[in-house]
């Protein structure tokens, strides 16, 4: 269960608006190493994770994505408010705002929409915490190409405190697979899968 | 085109939530570190220390300002302004 924080997490206040650059920022909400396939995923890991210090790790990391997302929304809806017909047009934003308007729809940069196939829930320790180390990666390498294409402070400003996060989470990450590891056999890790091996 | 902040932002305001953000950071980040050093005394204490001081800077944003959790609403108000103030996304008090 969840409660709700009526608060960004890190600020978001956006004088400027900039369709062009909503729509590539928008693929953090919906795109292939989004913000919203974060959350789905490690909270979508987390039921059969046997260890309790990982399912906790897998719960508030989900659980903080979730705000994370959240800014990615407010920066896109924010830089995209009270467009006119013609910024819409000249902007190309008009492909996407025929099919939503001014509203949030989780798709990456390119069009293509949230898929939960974007990520994995295989259900072995090993293979889940590794995926999960990688897709801190992906994020944060995406952050390091949407601050090379957008100049704005107001927009660059929360973009660096979400590819911070994605350090911290990648750091946390590799202390779970350790923990996970060191409630293996030592001699080989793969001697069995505790998810699903009893 | 610029759409601007709200005009006549009220600093005090901005600064107590501010200050509400950066303790909630510290305690995100005990938080994620405990789930993987569960038994660190320091940092269990330290997120007591930091959660009280939240609970205490939430409770008087809310009698002054409003709600941000609705486990700590002002009951005196004549008004359900959880639902009737902007939304943290507008980008005015965040």
């Amino acid at each position: 269960m969840w409660n709700y924080e009526k608060r960004l997490q890190y600020p978001v206040k956006i004088t400027q608006t900039n369709p062009q650059i909503a729509q590539v920022i928008i693929s953090q909400y919906g795109g292939p190493d989004g913000e919203l396939a974060a959350s789905m995923r490690y909270l979508a890991q987390r039921y059969t994770m046997p260890y309790n210090t990982v399912a906790g790790v897998l719960t508030d990391i989900g659980t903080e994505e979730l705000a994370h997302f959240e800014m990615i929304c407010a920066i896109v809806y924010q830089l995209t408010r009270n467009l006119t017909p013609e910024e819409i047009k000249e902007s190309g934003f008009d492909k996407y705002y025929v099919d939503h308007t001014l509203a949030l729809w989780p798709q990456a940069a390119g069009g293509i929409p949230f898929n939960a196939c974007e990520f994995q829930s295989k259900g072995d320790v090993i293979t889940d915490l590794t995926e999960d180390m990688a897709a801190e990666q992906k994020a944060r390498t995406t952050y390091d190409n949407i601050l090379r294409l957008v100049k704005d402070p107001d927009v660059c400003d929360p973009i660096r405190f979400l590819r911070a996060r994605e350090i911290v989470h990648f750091q946390r990450f590799g202390e779970a697979l350790r923990i996970a590891q060191e409630n293996l056999d030592s001699r080989n890790f793969y001697a069995f899968n505790p998810e699903f091996d009893k | 085109m610029n759409t601007g902040c709200k005009p006549c932002m009220d600093t005090e305001r901005q600064k107590l939530l501010q200050e509400i953000s950066k303790v909630d950071f510290v305690l995100k980040e005990l938080n994620l570190y405990l789930d993987t050093h569960p038994y660190d005394q320091q940092a269990m204490e330290r997120f007591g220390q930091f959660n009280a001081l939240k609970n205490k800077l939430v409770k008087d944003y809310t009698e002054k300002y409003g709600p941000l959790v609705l486990s700590i609403v002002d009951m005196d108000s004549r008004e359900w302004k959880w639902a009737t103030q902007d939304w943290p996304w507008e980008g005015g008090y965040n």
